[in-house]
């Protein structure tokens, strides 16, 4: 088995075990597989990256490093890509050291986004796990001189069956090889699983709980710095004057920086940039536009602005509707990230080189919207993924970073820490587009929906860098860059169409999505995008219709379903719920609700009870019961933590978040002027029961709870008191007058 | 309602401010009724008097009715307009103001010849609204309405205490009745003097050359004159430090932003009662709803800190002689929210 | 100069009196558990405590700090040897992002210190001082249910908890 290779022609190097050229011959017969003729795609992120050696390194001590472009957002990434690397490998999880997303170091992933991390960096690591396990077989083979087929790997060792054994260390050490990936693995048993499936604790937890160094906000250099910006009060606000002398004073103060609009002060301690920023700020004066919409008259104004008009699905000649047609229009306001922790980032600019330790979710999109920014090569920009705050999209983080990337460059030589503060955050970060929809459909003699129609507006769900015109400190730069004319996300992954398309069958069907560029308030991605207010409008029209069908709500959905796998996850959610024996009770009311995220990801149904106050319209979650599907569970507790944390997190969206401006600013600049659930009205109880496919692809979790429980959410409230609510959030003010006395 | 009795005829204790509610019209009483049957009923034990003698002898109160008790609907003045009368109505009748605003005799009564001039409920001052009324800018009928409707005047403060549910119903009412209320107790207040006016000049500059500067940490020593009190120059850094940031950049500049202190009532009440509720517990917006927010320091400061505070502000922003009761407050307080205790 | 005693060690501190304790804890002690959320005093996540009570050191100066006993989220523990608080949120898995977990946990454990079994409203009324956007809410109840039977009597009440090692 020496086909191609040859000691000699291995290069030293520190005695790691790199692997990246075709060797296709000698990994062919050592996977058992011949050589493919075709080149079909590499799995998962492996086509971007195919070079294994990006992935895997061995180390001499027996150590593993992984590589991947992604980050940990909280999300439990990291814990879930070593279990699948150890799982491939052969290995415990303890002996891998994962390092995440830096553009010096690790594959380009692009974002962090879209539920796609266990999808595309899950399955290119497996893979990539799976061929270094295989090439090392192959070695030891060479080595042990004995078929592959009669070695056995246990714990990071190869073994022969007269006893001889080498570890991996043993195996690398003094040789260097250059692989690419193969289409083709040759992976293990997924029904004798020892690692993945594995409810295997969080890497990174105990470091949180014990206040070690984890976060971007954590990062302590030697010679660091701190910077505060003066923010512009409003987007379109620009520099009249500036009176930076009180400021200049101040003790510990380093530097003014001015360019354009763009104000920054460097200290020396966090506090002195803290109070010099405040001195700074009443030391400038700006000329501001009013260009914002009446709120009150915010979803007619978006209606109104021009639309790119395009049908998503069915033919333009369409569904149509009698005098019997049931038509209902629903309401999404923008919405906030708020992260709680706001967005920080740490800038170095020296020898030529500008370092950034940043949360964004895409390193390498960052620096190449920073390098444009500062007018510099992408190779003199490096960016470092460390962990942020929340995050749920596109927040304030890459913003942060290039104020970290501007002011670095102003003050070189040293690092400089640049923290926002929450009113920045508030009032800067890109929200969740507001959004307006209107379903119409028309129901056959024996209740079931023949013809369906579904419109959505929607502002763009993506303006994230690359481009340096989504940055927005450099929309106040002396030489300022413009953002881009946004452009629609396609399907089937959709931005403002995201699930504007239902997983039921119906006879005619026609969904149009309304795609409108100009954009009064600042939006990008947030968490589901369009997906949620999309599910909540889908679903709680499927309650309107279930129920003039004289129809049970979760039967209805069933009948209209061809998807075994949707079926199935409906009826486990139904079933533990208790759906069949629920009894109401006064004040109380029950809701169903069931999307499969994008179409392509996991399959979540949603039941839950409500209880509402009739004397002032509060809400609040008794019970919440999901019943979820994402292929194969590589942590169960990891998928868990996330459609809990979704159920929570959308309740409090559902409930009680709604941007607020007037008609120059935004006014809902803290958590006092935007309310988010708080303890005390909690659910007593939320159970989630998954459905783990072992060896079935793995599918996207962390965006697949929040559209289904907003729907469930409403429509038990409906059930509760009668009254259809369909503009979000469902207000105690809303939900009363819906109510009346 | 009407006559202050209950079912079986026995006299109510005047907690149940009947001498408020006697004026209310037969066609409003039988509106409320109406709208009280119509809600889901429960089954509530009242729990049982725990006064001491004599108070506890129920019939007695037929003695007290007849010394300060006059039952009987409202009259209107022909002398005076529509909405003046509406307004009295309201704040006599159900809105029942006087129950708090008023003063009370040692028997429990309201003071008739004091008239809304200040008052007490669940331990906070209930300021005067008659022409005594201390705050530093005197109200128009427009404030009071923005008020009484939001909980929020530019240039008062913010409703607190026991008058948070009261602001939280009224937004409830139609807005001709809360204009009415408004219009009623700005004329109650009158206009004011000469002497008043000048310090309301006075607070106003205050606020202004204060909020023009913003937060200066620099700023401790405010008061030359007071370099040598103590008390009075560490209430000023513990203000500097917790307080300046909030209230002292003008209140539109977030919502995280207070009121100047030179404009706010409580800083110029006889008592030192409203500003510690306020220190100690902080003001939080309904649940689940936006609003004004300011954190509570019970835990954070010791008895001594809150003194020194409170002598700060009501000398510096008060512009007033020192209260005589802060002792006595703090440990009132302290004793109703025991857990609370920062030593 | 001011002294301040942090997790029972005493510092010189050279900074302005008005420095809201938050800053100091990180900037000058270099200590992470206490974080900054938003400097506002809304959102609990800079909590800490001081002689046993829960305060928010983003709203508190330094100037009235002095000679009271300071205990951050170092104080209950170290990754080698987490304390009873970090042992339970450790077993409850009760973190996403975790950002705001550590505010989480001093919050609860100046409820415990006073309240040995609090119930279940107790709990949620006493930590609706502190904000949490990740959703993350149930597990941290559950993990301070669990702390409090962990600092009783050292082990859980019900179950091994969340995942294993």
């Amino acid at each position: 088995m020496n086909d191609g290779i040859s000691r000699r022609s291995f290069l030293a190097s520190g005695g790691a075990l790199l692997l990246s050229f075709s060797l296709r011959p000698a990994l062919a017969a050592a996977q058992g597989t011949p050589t493919p003729k075709a080149t079909p795609p590499l799995p998962g992120s492996l086509k971007d990256a195919p070079a294994l050696d990006s992935w895997i390194r061995i180390n001499a001590d027996g150590s593993i490093t992984v590589f991947t472009g992604k980050a940990e957002l909280g999300q439990g990434i990291k814990t879930a890509l070593i279990q699948v690397a150890a799982e491939e490998l052969v290995v415990e999880p303890r002996r891998i050291n994962l390092v995440t997303a830096d553009t010096s170091r690790t594959p380009n992933e692009g974002y962090t986004a879209g539920s796609q991390s266990m999808q595309d960096s899950g399955t290119a690591i497996l893979n990539a796990a799976a061929q270094v396990r295989a090439i090392l077989v192959g070695l030891a083979s060479s080595r042990f001189n004995v078929p592959p087929d009669r070695l056995s790997v246990h714990s990071g060792t190869v073994r022969a069956d007269d006893g001889r054994a080498i570890s991996y260390g043993e195996l690398v050490a003094g040789q260097q090889l250059r692989m690419t990936a193969h289409p083709q693995s040759v992976l293990r048993d997924h029904n004798a699983r020892t690692v993945m499936g594995q409810s295997m604790q969080r890497v990174d937890i105990p470091a949180k709980v014990t206040g070690n160094a984890i976060y971007v906000q954590d990062v302590r250099l030697a010679g660091m710095v701190h910077a505060r910006v003066v923010r512009p009060p409003s987007y379109g606000a620009r520099l009249r004057t500036l009176d930076a002398g009180p400021a200049e004073k101040m003790p510990g103060v380093l530097k003014i920086v001015r360019d354009g609009s763009y104000v920054a002060v460097v200290a020396e301690r966090e506090y002195q940039a803290v109070a010099a920023m405040r001195v700074l700020a009443r030391g400038a004066s700006w000329d501001e536009l009013s260009t914002l919409p009446a709120q009150a008259d915010l979803y007619a104004h978006i209606q109104r602005l021009p639309a790119q008009d395009s049908v998503i699905f069915g033919s333009s000649a369409g569904p149509s509707f009698g005098s019997s047609a049931i038509t209902s229009t629903y309401k999404r306001p923008y919405q906030m990230h708020g992260a709680i922790g706001p967005s920080c980032a740490v800038g170095l600019h020296k020898d030529g080189i500008v370092t950034v330790w940043t949360h964004s979710q895409g390193v390498y999109p960052l620096r190449e919207a920073i390098a444009e920014m500062l007018r510099v090569p992408a190779d003199r920009v490096r960016c470092i993924h460390v962990e942020g705050s929340g995050c749920y999209g596109h927040n304030g983080a890459d913003d942060a970073g290039a104020d970290a990337a501007l002011i670095a460059v102003a003050f070189p030589g040293r690092p400089v820490r640049v923290q926002w503060m929450r009113e920045e955050e508030h009032a800067w970060e890109p929200y969740g587009s507001a959004m307006v929809s209107s379903a119409q459909a028309q129901l056959d003699g024996s209740g079931n929906i023949v013809d369906w129609q579904y419109e959505v507006w929607s502002n763009t769900h993506l303006a994230r860098p690359a481009p340096a015109g989504n940055l927005a400190p450099a929309w106040h730069l002396e030489k300022p860059f413009t953002p881009p004319s946004p452009k629609p996300i396609p399907q089937p992954t959709g931005g403002g169409d995201r699930n504007a398309i239902p997983l039921y069958k119906f006879q005619r069907a026609r969904v149009v999505h309304h795609f409108v560029p100009a954009m009064p308030l600042r939006v990008s991605a947030l968490r589901a995008l369009g997906a949620y207010m999309n599910v909540f409008s889908i679903e709680t029209f499927m309650d309107e219709l279930a129920k003039a069908a004289r129809a049970d709500p979760v039967e209805f959905r069933l009948r209209h379903l061809e998807d075994q796998r949707a079926k199935e996850a409906i009826a486990l959610a139904a079933d533990r719920f208790g759906w069949s024996r629920y009894k109401r009770q006064k004040g109380r009311g029950r809701g169903f609700a069931f999307a499969r995220y994008k179409n392509l990801a996991a399959y979540t149904a949603i039941a839950c009870e409500v209880e509402v106050d009739r004397e002032n319209g509060q809400v609040r979650v008794v019970r919440a019961v999901a019943a979820n599907d994402s292929g194969e569970a590589v942590n169960p507790d990891g998928l868990r933590n996330q459609i809990e944390g979704g159920i929570i997190q959308s309740i409090s969206w559902t409930l009680y978040e709604a941007v607020t401006f007037d008609r120059t600013r935004i006014t809902s600049v803290d958590w006092a002027s935007y309310p988010i659930l708080r303890f005390p009205n909690l659910p007593d109880s939320v159970d989630v029961y998954l459905i783990n496919r072992p060896g079935q692809p793995f599918l996207g979790t962390g965006e697949a709870a929040q559209g289904p429980t907003a729907a469930a959410l409403a429509n038990a409230v409906a059930d509760a008191t009668g009254a259809r609510i369909r503009e979000l959030p469902l207000t105690r003010s809303r939900v009363k007058a819906a109510i009346g006395l | 309602m009407r006559e202050g009795v209950d079912r079986e005829g026995r006299h109510l204790y005047p907690v149940f401010p009947y001498e408020h509610f006697t004026k209310i019209t037969d066609e409003d009483l039988r509106a409320l009724y109406a709208f009280v049957m119509t809600r889901d009923s429960v089954r509530a034990e009242t729990p049982p008097n725990e006064l001491v003698f004599p108070f506890n002898v129920r019939s007695l109160i037929g003695a007290w009715k007849v010394l300060y008790f006059e039952p009987g609907v409202f009259r209107p003045d022909p002398a005076q307009s529509a909405q003046w009368n509406r307004g009295a109505y309201l704040v006599d009748g159900v809105g029942h103001c006087g129950a708090c605003h008023t003063p009370r005799n040692r028997l429990g009564a309201e003071k008739k010849r004091e008239y809304l001039a200040g008052g007490e409920a669940e331990n906070w001052h209930a300021p005067a609204l008659n022409a005594a009324s201390p705050a530093p800018v005197p109200w128009t009928s427009a404030q009071l309405y923005q008020y009484l409707r939001t909980r929020l005047d530019d240039l008062h403060a913010i409703a607190a205490g026991p008058m948070e549910p009261v602001v939280l119903n009224l937004r409830t009412v139609s807005e001709e009745d809360v204009k009415a209320i408004a219009a009623y107790v700005a004329a109650t207040m009158g206009t004011p003097g000469p002497d008043r006016r000048k310090k309301t000049d006075d607070a106003l500059m205050h606020a202004r050359r204060d909020e023009a500067v913003g937060v200066r940490a620099d700023r401790i020593d405010r008061d030359p004159a007071r370099a040598g009190d103590r008390a009075f120059q560490n209430g000023a850094a513990i203000y500097a430090g917790a307080w300046a940031v909030c209230h002292d950049i003008g209140r539109n500049a977030s919502i995280g932003s207070g009121l100047h202190l030179a404009l706010g009532s409580a800083m110029t009440i006889p008592t030192s009662s409203n500003l510690i509720h306020i220190i100690l517990e902080g003001i939080a917006p309904p649940d689940g709803e936006p609003g004004r927010w300011m954190p509570g320091y019970a835990e954070a400061l010791s008895d001594e800190q809150v003194k020194e505070l409170v002598t700060y502000i009501r000398a510096y922003f008060g512009r007033s002689p020192p209260w005589p009761d802060v002792d006595e407050e703090i440990k009132k307080f302290r004793q109703v929210n025991a857990k609370l205790r920062a030593r | 100069m001011i002294t301040l005693n942090v997790n029972g060690v005493s510092h010189q501190v050279d900074a302005d009196p008005v420095t809201p304790l938050l800053y100091v804890l990180r900037d000058h002690l270099q200590l992470n558990g206490a974080k900054f959320g938003c400097g506002l005093g809304q959102c609990g996540s800079c909590t800490v405590m001081a002689d046993g009570q829960a305060i928010l050191s983003c709203v508190v100066p330094i100037s009235v700090m002095q000679g009271r006993r300071i205990k951050t989220l170092e104080g209950l523990g170290t990754i080698d040897n987490p304390g009873p608080m970090q042992r339970a949120f450790i077993e409850e898995q009760a973190a996403q992002c975790g950002f705001c977990i550590p505010g989480m946990m001093m919050r609860a454990q100046a409820l415990l210190e006073r309240n040995r079994s609090p119930s279940n409203e107790e709990i949620l009324s006493h930590m609706s001082n502190n904000l949490c956007h990740c959703g993350t809410h149930m597990r941290i109840v559950r993990a301070v249910k669990r702390a409090a039977e962990l600092m009783k009597t050292g082990n859980p009440a019900s179950g091994p908890g969340r995942g294993t090692r």
